[in-house]
């Protein structure tokens, strides 16, 4: 058996009621985990498009794309492979009393390829969109300056970089 | 983009039936007329349940239409899903079960889930609170779409009378293709008010659904490759060979490669009980020699199976030796909980088929050494009790049963002892003749089920093999059976326990029965002569044949109460979490030290 690793997985399927309730009940339902979900339209008309991120061992992905699979209205199931092109969004807003921690912050955005969304004269609210490790880094540098709040997004995943994003057509599934 | 249509377009129209006669099309009618018309269409001669209110349009329907179509009235909705389970599973039809909203609906829970562990081809109609209604915590509603989302394969909650016609389409296609199961629609009261003009549908499209049927051609040639080279090889078979009418492929594949065979207990009976190559059925309470031909095997191939927790015993002992071939519709049961060598996801008819073209007339391999080996374990191990001659023993009362009815008619059991003495000596001839709730192992079933059995249209009688246990968590139903003067024999194997729950409180709770003794018992007599029905009881082995071969002789329904020994065991035994070679043998029989552990 090999070790729990983090696994994102994009289902493609027909947006009606209680479609994401089975894909979202199969895993509770069969002990499996989800770190994170993300739902939305897609460019077909009608259909959605599932971004979840869950740790398991191989024997356990490979029981969890079958069972998604599996759910009658699923058109599509994607196991994407590691290093897999993904974006997520934090929001962070950040205590800022004085010229210095302006400064802090200032650096830390041109750094990273953050945002300043909008600011006050105690705080400053900014935004990055990038991967989870980078999501994760950024979090930790703005850490000593003071969070006073975090939103963050689950992440979106695409095909390998060069690959063919376009995936939301109904090929047959696995 | 839709799929190539031909590929999802419902092979059939009819519920296993001939012509149907065309419905009344575009005529405008309620949605209570737009169901049964539906169902009328899918060959629907025959459905079991209970009205209520939030359904009274449709029963106001089926009065009208109660020329064309049939409706039984059981006496609690339990009844009705399980009535339809016995049906579907004694004709392979779709079973079709109505009920109303809220607990008519939340009673029904048990029956999808039993369908869906035993893949059961049912539809299940629920009325539902008006969609205005919905969501206000109306009298009688539930959420049952969502309390049935995880137990049914899929379900509906029809919210237009237009949707009625194609959902009920799309519900016997699913209930009955690939692997079969329970389907659920829920319809609210306005919906079957309201008008539509009736518009069936001639075929099913859903191109995210396309279950496959035929096997991997590859995969099938080393399949045959391998099943021919090695020597120790042997055909584990389940619910998915009856499922799929595979009965006669099953013997020739066995003949051309010279297979012993090992049924489940949901395979019992698609393949000849009493042939040589039968080793009986394996598993928790199965044979000894099943289970260490599973332990000693070079090769298993598992064909409509699923390497069940009950099969396969401890799964890190679980023939470590032996490469698996794993033939299931179902991709999802393949390398679920055993790891296989070549996995062919495929009809277990279809694949079997394609098996035997790739054999051709190759000749069969000997396997003289292995035969030697099986034959003596089935001479030295067989089925055996010790027999008393003042007390009824529950092996006896189940030879006697074999011998009385040679397994020609329809047997369905509850759930306990009585089940698994009943799989291990009755000699069911066809996998329909056996129904039991295999997977779930829902006490309760076997009444119900006895009812659906008895009106797929036999002519013989319908066994129902109970315990006084089982017997009464659906004992309503006897109501059913007189009403509708059912062929349906009653036997109770009375021990006055929940037995098998006492077996193992009495091996592995140093004998603290807890909660199993019945100190008050009914007089099972008396309540068959209250429900008009025929009661009989042998408290001795000397009545035993008599009181059966009565029971048989009496027209309707009839209750044989059997008193046995309180205290048997059933056995042979793996015991929970314990290998194949580990099982127990019955120890008044085989003294401890005999079967030889490895």
């Amino acid at each position: 058996m090999t070790e729990p690793t983090r696994h994102i997985v994009s289902i493609l399927v027909e947006d009606s009621p209680g479609e994401l309730a089975r894909i979202v009940g199969l895993f509770s339902g069969r002990g499996f985990n989800i770190d994170s979900l993300a739902v939305n339209r897609t460019t077909e008309p009608r259909m959605s498009r599932v971004v979840l991120v869950t740790r398991a061992d191989e024997k356990v992905i490979e029981q969890i794309t079958k069972q998604l699979n599996k759910l009658i209205r699923v058109h599509k199931v994607i196991q994407h492979p590691q290093g897999t092109l993904e974006r997520e969004l934090v929001v962070l807003t950040l205590r800022c009393q004085n010229a210095k921690s302006r400064e802090d912050i200032e650096r830390i955005c041109k750094l990273t390829g953050a945002r300043t969304i909008t600011y006050t004269a105690a705080d400053f609210t900014v935004e990055l969109t990038a991967n989870a490790a980078k999501v994760d880094d950024f979090i930790e540098l703005c850490r000593p300056l003071g969070i006073r709040q975090m939103v963050r997004s689950a992440p979106v995943a695409f095909g390998k970089p060069g690959e063919s994003a376009e995936s939301d057509t109904f090929e047959a599934t696995a | 983009m839709t799929a190539n249509p031909s590929k999802t377009t419902s092979p059939d129209t009819t519920n296993g039936k001939g012509a149907i006669a065309p419905g009344p099309e575009g005529e405008v009618m309620r949605g209570a007329r737009v169901l049964v018309e539906s169902l009328l269409q899918e060959g629907v001669e025959l459905m079991f349940g209970y009205p209520g209110g939030a359904i009274l349009h449709v029963y106001d329907e089926l009065h009208l239409q109660s020329e064309r179509i049939n409706h039984v009235l059981v006496r609690h909705e339990q009844g009705a899903v399980h009535a339809a389970e016995g049906y579907a599973q004694a004709t392979g039809k779709v079973g079709v079960c109505l009920v109303t909203s809220g607990p008519g609906a939340t009673n029904v829970v048990t029956g999808l889930a039993n369908a869906l562990s035993d893949s059961t081809p049912i539809v299940v109609i629920t009325g539902q609170v008006l969609t205005t209604a919905i969501g206000n915590d109306a009298f009688q509603e539930a959420d049952v779409v969502g309390i049935t989302r995880p137990c049914t394969k899929y379900n509906y909650l029809v919210k237009r009378v237009e949707d009625i016609a194609p959902t009920i389409k799309e519900a016997f296609y699913l209930a009955r293709t690939g692997r079969p199961g329970p389907v659920l629609v829920d319809l609210p009261k306005d919906i079957t008010a309201a008008e539509c003009a009736f518009h069936y549908p001639e075929s099913v499209s859903i191109p995210s659904y396309k279950p496959t049927v035929r096997g991997h051609t590859r995969q099938v040639k080393k399949a045959v490759e391998l099943m021919r080279s090695t020597e120790k090889t042997i055909l584990y078979v389940g619910g998915g060979v009856v499922a799929s009418g595979a009965n006669a492929e099953l013997k020739e594949l066995a003949d051309k490669l010279n297979l012993p065979v090992t049924p489940t207990l949901m395979g019992l009976g698609c393949y000849p009980p009493g042939h040589q190559q039968c080793l009986g059925m394996l598993g928790m309470h199965g044979t000894y020699a099943a289970n260490m031909s599973m332990a000693e095997a070079d090769l298993i191939v598992a064909i409509g199976s699923r390497f069940d927790d009950r099969v396969t015993g401890a799964i890190e002992n679980f023939a470590v030796n032996a490469k698996k071939i794993h033939v299931d519709i179902d991709p999802t049961s393949v390398n679920k909980s055993v790891a296989v060598d070549i996995p062919i996801v495929g009809d277990a008819k279809t694949v079997m088929q394609q098996m035997l073209d790739a054999i051709g007339d190759d000749p069969a391999p000997e396997r003289k050494e292995w035969w030697n080996t099986l034959t003596t374990w089935k001479r030295d191990f067989p089925l055996a009790y010790k027999d008393r001659s003042d007390t009824i023993m529950p092996q006896r009362l189940f030879e006697e049963l074999a011998d009385l009815t040679k397994g020609e008619y329809i047997c369905t059991t509850d759930v306990g002892q009585h089940q698994m003495w009943a799989a291990q000596y009755y000699p069911a001839d066809d996998g329909r003749k056996w129904i039991t709730s295999g997977g779930l192992g829902t006490m309760g079933f076997g009444l119900p089920a006895a009812m659906g059995a008895a009106l797929s249209g036999t002519k013989d009688p319908v066994i129902c093999v109970t315990g006084d246990g089982s017997f009464q968590m659906c004992i309503q139903e006897l109501a059913t059976c007189v009403h509708e003067d059912l062929n349906v024999k009653i036997i109770i194997m009375n021990n006055n326990f929940l037995g098998m729950v006492r077996q193992w409180q009495e091996l592995f709770y140093s004998r603290r029965y807890s909660s199993v003794g019945m100190k008050y018992f009914p007089d099972f007599a008396k309540i068959a002569e209250a429900y008009g029905a025929t009661g009989l009881r042998a408290e001795t082995p000397e009545e035993l044949r008599g009181v059966l071969e009565k029971g048989f002789d009496t027209p309707g329904t009839v209750i044989m109460d059997i008193i046995v020994t309180k205290e048997a065991n059933v056995y042979p035994m793996i015991p929970a979490g314990a290998a194949h070679y580990e099982l127990a043998m019955d120890p008044e029989v085989y003294p401890p030290t005999t079967p030889e552990s490895k």
